[in-house]
């Protein structure tokens, strides 16, 4: 399987926690957020931590560029992080605006950092890596994040 | 932040609003009368070409990660140049001044020659191919055309050449509208309905076919200047009208799969868009196809729809999520500067409160409203012009406010950093 088909995936996979979170926000069911909320920020924290110590230095090593792509999307990554906090602090203070804007902003935030690295990053990574070997890793790495 | 496009767009939304209160039924006569060109250019070369030359510079680098060299003074260079020259042009179709008629496609075509070629550079640059990179440059190319086939268009008028004019019109509207609109619209759609609602993709073949449909329809426009008789245009116009409407059932259907339920004013502007689309198709279709020759009046309501209801409630819906985004990218960035990692500027949300959004997004479709019901009683094409000035200027004000709050808010973040150090 080629790095695009699997991470798309596993993109596709946060879309949908995401979802999750937002309608039971918008419901005012405040457990149920919480846990949505905590399930997506697991998993995609679990997506960032396989990037950012497997993929990214596996390009990085690869193509000879620590200053290209990846810190760009290590940056949105750290933007990313600072508005779940928001939204995690907005699940526990129950304030649904303060909720709804952070969400949206992320949403925007983390479709576009999506799109970029559909678009453009890994197919650069499958270009310079070997596609089943890296997906082996990065599955070992959500897995391990999943479990935990 | 090249803003200053969104901050004019509006504007010419009210000038074209205006007219339409001043003149009345009579632009609905023939698309040759002075006003109902005035009219159409300053939705056109006015509020479409400010509007979605600004959400290019900002869609680009965010998208598809081209770097636009010094996008701030090429936007201040070209801006003024697109302000100007609507201006002129839009008087110079009322007053019928040569001079006008010569000055303004000077501006259009420095302005229209500079902002291609910046922004095919930062194309060029990029290695990876996609839909939505091959409809950017294609639709640039279709606005140099369009850009060029005005201009010789406007000097024939302004000089008195004696050209084929039904014929260069009709290939100058098929570039603009369905080269450079329509591709651009199809373009930004590959990204933003996925994106913002959650949908899956576009068809992939249909992402890579429709541009092509278009320029194969353009290039068969131009037999027209040689081959006599207009079943050439005709028949085009309908291929455009096919085309547009896929386009729009596709994304109907695409958003009626939508993971996210949620809906917001963007998400109401892009399917109202895909309405009116299908709305003006029907209108434009019916007219051509049942009596296969030009009738002014319909044609034109269809016009308007296509214009108002598929082009500017598309570029409105796109705006309130642009200037909302962008602000808070530059203050998340400005807050890690001065304030350091952890802290967070607003969120989106408090940029353009979305119930004025959504107010003036209503008021934009009842104006829609009125010109359906202007096919039966022209009339009604003053109130619609009323109306539209009122809705632009609300949209005006609304995009106005969300830069004033970024100035708002970077004014707050500079004065907790220096609190912070003190």
């Amino acid at each position: 399987m080629s790095i695009i088909t699997f991470m798309r995936q596993h993109h596709s996979h946060c879309d949908e926690l995401f979802v999750a979170a937002e309608e039971a926000a918008h419901r005012k069911d405040w457990d149920a957020t919480r846990a949505a909320v905590t399930r997506f920020a697991t998993d995609i924290e679990a997506h960032f931590a396989a990037e950012e110590e497997r993929l990214f230095p596996a390009f990085e090593h690869a193509t000879g560029s620590a200053m290209g792509p990846t810190q760009m999307m290590r940056m949105e990554h750290a933007q990313m992080r600072g508005l779940l906090d928001q939204m995690s602090a907005a699940v526990t203070a129950r304030d649904l605006d303060a909720y709804a804007g952070a969400a949206e902003t992320l949403l925007v935030l983390m479709q576009q950092h999506n799109m970029k690295e559909e678009n453009i990053l890994y197919p650069m990574c499958d270009r310079a890596l070997h596609g089943d070997e890296m997906v082996n890793i990065l599955n070992q790495r959500l897995g391990a994040a999943s479990a935990t | 932040m090249p803003y200053r496009f969104f901050l004019t767009a509006p504007w010419f939304g009210v000038a074209a609003g205006l007219l339409l209160l001043i003149y009345g039924k009579s632009v609905l006569v023939t698309r040759w009368a002075p006003e109902t060109l005035a009219v159409t250019h300053l939705i056109t070369a006015g509020f479409m070409l400010q509007a979605m030359c600004g959400a290019l510079l900002q869609f680009i680098p965010v998208t598809v990660g081209g770097n636009v060299a010094n996008p701030i003074r090429l936007a201040s260079f070209v801006h003024p140049l697109f302000v100007v020259g609507s201006l002129i042009l839009a008087g110079g179709f009322l007053s019928g001044q040569s001079v006008l008629l010569i000055v303004a496609p000077s501006l259009f075509v420095l302005g229209g020659a500079t902002f291609v070629i910046a922004l095919f550079a930062a194309l060029r640059r990029i290695t990876v191919s996609n839909p939505t990179l091959t409809a950017l440059k294609l639709s640039l190319l279709a606005l140099a055309l369009t850009v060029v086939f005005g201009s010789v268009l406007s000097l024939s008028l302004g000089l008195s050449w004696s050209l084929q004019l039904l014929e260069l019109t009709a290939v100058h509207v098929g570039l603009g509208l369905a080269g450079w609109g329509l591709i651009l619209l199809l373009g930004v759609s590959l990204y933003v309905v996925p994106m913002f609602q959650l949908t899956p993709p576009y068809p992939a073949w249909f992402a890579r076919q429709m541009p092509r449909w278009v320029v194969a329809l353009i290039l068969v426009s131009l037999l027209s200047i040689v081959v006599p008789g207009n079943w050439i245009i005709t028949s085009v116009t309908l291929g455009f009208f096919a085309v547009a409407a896929g386009y729009a059932v596709i994304t109907i259907r695409l958003q009626m799969r939508r993971r996210r339920r949620l809906t917001d004013p963007s998400f109401w502007f892009f399917r109202g868009g895909m309405v009116a689309v299908l709305t003006g198709v029907a209108l434009g279709g019916l007219r051509l196809s049942a009596v296969f020759i030009d009738l002014d009046a319909p044609l034109l309501l269809s016009t308007g729809v296509l214009l108002l209801g598929a082009f500017m409630s598309v570029i409105s819906g796109m705006m309130y999520k642009i200037v909302p985004f962008i602000n808070w990218l530059h203050l998340q960035r400005l807050t890690q500067e001065l304030v350091g990692f952890g802290s967070m500027p607003p969120n989106m949300r408090l940029m353009i409160p979305e119930v004025q959004a959504r107010r003036q997004m209503l008021m934009h479709f009842l104006v829609l409203l009125v010109i359906l019901l202007a096919v039966w009683w022209p009339a009604l094409v003053q109130l619609a012009g009323l109306m539209l000035m009122v809705s632009s200027a609300w949209l005006g004000i609304n995009l106005l406010g969300g830069v004033r709050r970024y100035v708002d808010f970077s004014k707050q973040i500079r004065a907790d950093a220096s609190a912070k150090e003190s």
